[in-house]
Order: structure tokens, then sequence, then C-alpha cells
């Protein structure tokens, strides 16, 4: 597996459990178990890091993966609102 | 000479985009391959078939085989391309190149396979062939009890269609709660209550660790994380891995997300080579973040505009909102872009909403509730997403919010929105307006 997809599929996993932990708690259901081994790391480092780093940042470093938002994209003009 | 287009990949995004080929230029010798015995089904339709609403799998085709071949779409069932050669604009058919024009790869998804001991025994159901769909269905009344892996869209379809045959269906989920990647537990709640009413046994935040055979070398059990269950049928419906290999291993693009790397034509990175469907990545119109496994609707449009391309029209696609609907238990569940676990779990910033309403006036029989969840950006009030879970109405609604992610309608808009007011059709209050209104009133707006 190419390392980017790998570092997603990692960071996606891992950031969807901590997420998961948080929803678990807003909403009174149970949550995943206590993460063991590597997942330690994950859950208890990177996810608080990732979190802490702006949003802009992590979204600038989202987009500088390789994948298909990389080309062209032809964006919609701007609705002019209702037909007369 | 007319230009000959292959197609590899006899599912929605192969079909959509022979048919789009033949339709751009009839003259073009359109020739599609398909590892199966059938090509142009509807697998979304199997669970239906198996839970007893649809009557029988014919129903599922779109079209005969003949009408295809009279329509000039030569379809090669259950013949398999072992490679592509893109410098040469060959693909492998039994041994021997097969010269093309212009390629379209539709290659589709697998399942990814539980990597326990036991994985090769008989009685595991990969749901997604239609003629094997058609042999199961023969022997799911002798099944009396049957554990589907992963409460994903099909995982979801399945428990309910087993539900309903009367099954012992066990729903065994490492995560805390139904579809987690793609819902929030207040959305899910009633569907899971519904399934323990019907009689299903759920076990989330539970591992598989090993399949268990019997003298026979077929499934007897499950092992788990919280303990053996016994069954006689394990439906596997795990995440969709795209079907890239042979694509990759001829070096078209693949990104992030596990896709082949496309553009809005659905171009690869491959001279005269288009890819759409499971296989390929498009970006995510609210966060430009590509994703990969959509719907049938969705590799169908792909599969539309790869083959007015290849035949050397011009259309393009759009960015993606992922409106998303589903019977699951005894209700309606649905959505679009981010709910709020995935948001959480991106940490994007959004302001939020919920409203319980109803689907009809409140004196009309058979009105159902409607609960609807919006967020949307801080500041702007720009809608990122929705998550709804009812008895009625939910498609409607998903395919409405979808729009209104995509062209930046905001809360304010939401909040005073016109709605159709019939009684038996739409409540005084549209449910979706109420949840705005409280998005707007936690803001003290």
């Amino acid at each position: 597996m190419a390392f980017t997809r790998w570092v997603r599929s990692v960071s996606e996993k891992q950031l969807l459990t901590a997420a998961h932990t948080d929803m678990a708690k807003r909403y009174g259901v149970a949550p995943p178990p206590r993460p063991a081994g590597i997942d330690i790391f994950w859950q208890k480092v990177y996810a608080p890091i990732y979190h802490r780093l702006p949003w802009t940042f992590r979204a600038k470093m989202m987009t500088l993966m390789p994948g298909s938002h990389r080309q062209q994209w032809t964006p919609r003009p701007p609705s002019g609102g209702p037909a007369v | 000479m007319p230009q000959r287009i292959v197609v590899v990949g006899g599912g929605a995004g192969g079909i959509g985009a022979a048919g789009a080929a033949k339709g751009t230029d009839p003259k073009a010798e359109v020739i599609v391959f398909t590892e199966y015995q059938d090509a142009a089904y509807s697998p979304c339709g199997i669970p239906y078939v198996h839970g007893g609403e649809i009557p029988d799998f014919e129903r599922l085709f779109l079209g005969t085989k003949q009408q295809y071949a009279d329509q000039g779409i030569d379809i090669r069932y259950e013949t398999r391309v072992s490679a592509y050669d893109t410098a040469a604009k060959t693909v492998t058919v039994a041994g021997q190149p097969l010269p093309y024009d212009r390629l379209v790869v539709a290659s589709g998804w697998n399942y990814g396979k539980p990597e326990v001991p036991g994985a090769d025994l008989t009685g595991i159901y990969y749901m997604k062939n239609i003629r094997e769909a058609m042999e199961r269905d023969k022997t799911l009344d002798s099944v009396k009890s049957a554990v589907v892996l992963e409460a994903g869209p099909l995982g979801l379809e399945m428990v309910t269609a087993l539900c309903h045959r009367g099954i012992e269906t066990h729903l065994v989920d490492p995560s805390p709660w139904a579809l987690s990647m793609a819902t929030d537990p207040d959305i899910v709640k009633p569907v899971e209550d519904s399934w323990i009413e019907m009689g299903a046994k759920l076990h989330f935040n539970t591992k598989l660790e090993a399949i268990l055979g019997d003298a026979d070398g077929a499934v007897r059990a499950v092992q788990t994380s919280d303990g053996e269950i016994t069954c006689q049928l394990l439906v596997i419906a795990t995440h969709k891995e795209p079907n890239t290999e042979l694509g990759a291993a001829a070096g078209l693009a693949v990104g992030s997300a596990g896709g082949f790397i496309v553009d809005e034509t659905m171009a690869t990175s491959a001279k005269d080579v288009w890819a759409a469907g499971d296989c390929i990545e498009v970006p995510h119109g609210v966060s430009n973040v590509p994703i990969q496994g959509l719907s049938g609707s969705h590799a169908y449009s792909q599969g539309k505009v790869a083959g007015v391309n290849a035949a050397g029209g011009r259309r393009t696609y759009q960015p993606v909102y992922v409106p998303w609907g589903l019977v699951a238990g005894k209700w309606m569940i649905g959505g679009v872009s981010f709910s709020e676990t995935l948001a959480t779990a991106l940490g994007i910033p959004f302001v939020m909403g919920v409203a319980q309403g109803i689907s009809r006036a409140r004196y009309y029989p058979d009105m159902q509730p409607v609960k609807v969840k919006l967020l949307a950006e801080p500041g702007t009030l720009r809608l990122i997403g929705a998550q709804m879970v009812g008895g009625e109405g939910i498609k409607e609604r998903a395919d409405f919010l979808a729009m209104a992610v995509r062209t930046g309608i905001t809360l304010r808009d939401l909040a005073t929105m016109e709605n159709v007011y019939s009684p038996p059709i739409g409540a005084l209050n549209e449910p979706i307006a109420l949840a705005a209104q409280d998005a707007l009133s936690r803001l003290g707006s």
C-alpha cells in the first residue's frame, strides 16, 4: 500500500475512533474499548495533536496528498438568484 | 474505421459507460468485459429479495442480454481481462492482447476479506453477485442463525432482510453503533431498537476473531471478543475496497483514498483511459478531500460521463455531496455530506440544530416522526451536513439538502423556507425548517 494511502487509512480509523469516544460521552452510549498497543500512541498522542492544529493547516495537509481533488474540477458559476 | 471502445466491468459504471459511448458514437465498436455470468443488474436490490419485499431476482436486471446485443453493445460474459497495456493500447484476454482505441476501466470493488482463521469455510456469503445470491436464497429457509459482519449500508439492509425471513440474526461490529462511519448514535438508535424488537442481537465494540467450521468445512459459529455465536451463515458486509490492481500495475495513478485518480471528465493518468465507479476517487464538495465507494447512482452517472468522453464527446462530473438513505429495521435513515461524528473526527468546526418533526398533518393517519439534524459552518451558517431518521420522507429531504449544501444555502434560508402543507403529504411545520430554527436559537440569533 502506498505511503499516503497508509497514512490516510490509519489516520481516518484512529480519528474516527477518537470521535466515537467523544460522541459516546455526548450521547450516553457505550464508548469504544480502551486503546491497547500502538493504538495508545494514535489515541493519546496523534489524535489530540491533530485536533490542536488549526483547521486551515489540517485542510491544507489533506489537499497536499495525491488524489483526484488535485485534477481539473471546474467550479459551477455562482447562482444568479431566481429567474425573472 | 470505427473506433473500438473497450469497457472493463459490467456493473453500473461499466454499463453506464457502454451505453453512453454508443449513444455518443453509434458507429463505435463497444465491447464490455465482465468476469461474471451477468451484467447490468442492480445488486442493491439483492437484500430486498432475500427479505421478501421483492418477489424474485429477475426484476433486478436492467435489460436482457439480447437488448444489449440489439443496441450494438458486445458484452463478453465470464471473460476476465488479466492485464492492461496503456502504452501498446491493449487489454489481455485469454492470454491474447486485444487492441483498443479508448479504454474505460469500471473494475468496481471487493469486500475487505476478514483476516481471521476459517475465512475459507463454506457458508460465508460475500453478497455481490446475483447468481450467488440466487443460490444462497434457496438455502435461507434452512438457516436458523446468521451473523452479519459489520454494520455498513449493506449490513444494515441484510440484518433487516434476515430478520424478515425469521432468522435469528446477530450483528457483529467492532464500532460502537451501526453505520458509525456515516451517522450519529442518536440518529441510528431507533433503527437499533427496532432490530431488537425484530429479534436481532447486536454485538457492538465486538471483533471477529475466528470463523469456526464443522467436520464438512462449513461455518458453524464465529468466535468473537464477546464470545462464540452459533450460525450457519456468515454475511460479510465489510467496507468496499476499490479493485485497482490491474490498473495500478499498468501505471494508472492511485490516490490517497485508494481509487484511481481522475479529473472531471473521468480521465485517468493514462492517455485514452477513463475510469468510473467504485474503482475511482472523487473530491468531496465541502472538504475537497477525495473519497471512494459511493452508491450505484454515482457509479452510473460517472460511467456515463466516462463513456461520452471516451467516444469523443464532452461531459463533466462534479465533486460530490453524498446524499444517502436506506431502510433499516422499521425506519428510514439518511443524510448528506458530514455527520456530527465525521465532522468531529476531522475536526471541522460546525454549529448544529436538531428538531423532531412529523411527516404529515398531526391528525392524518400514518403520520410518521421525522428527526432532522443540521450542521453548518460557523459565521456564514452555510450548510455542511445533515442526518435524518424517520418513518417516511427521508430520501426526498436528503436529495434536497444535498443541493442545499452544494449551492451554499444557509441556516437562515432553511429557517425561513416555504414548505408544502397538505395533510396527507406534509405537515404545517417542515422538520428541516424547525432544525434550522433550533440552530439559530442556540446561536442566539
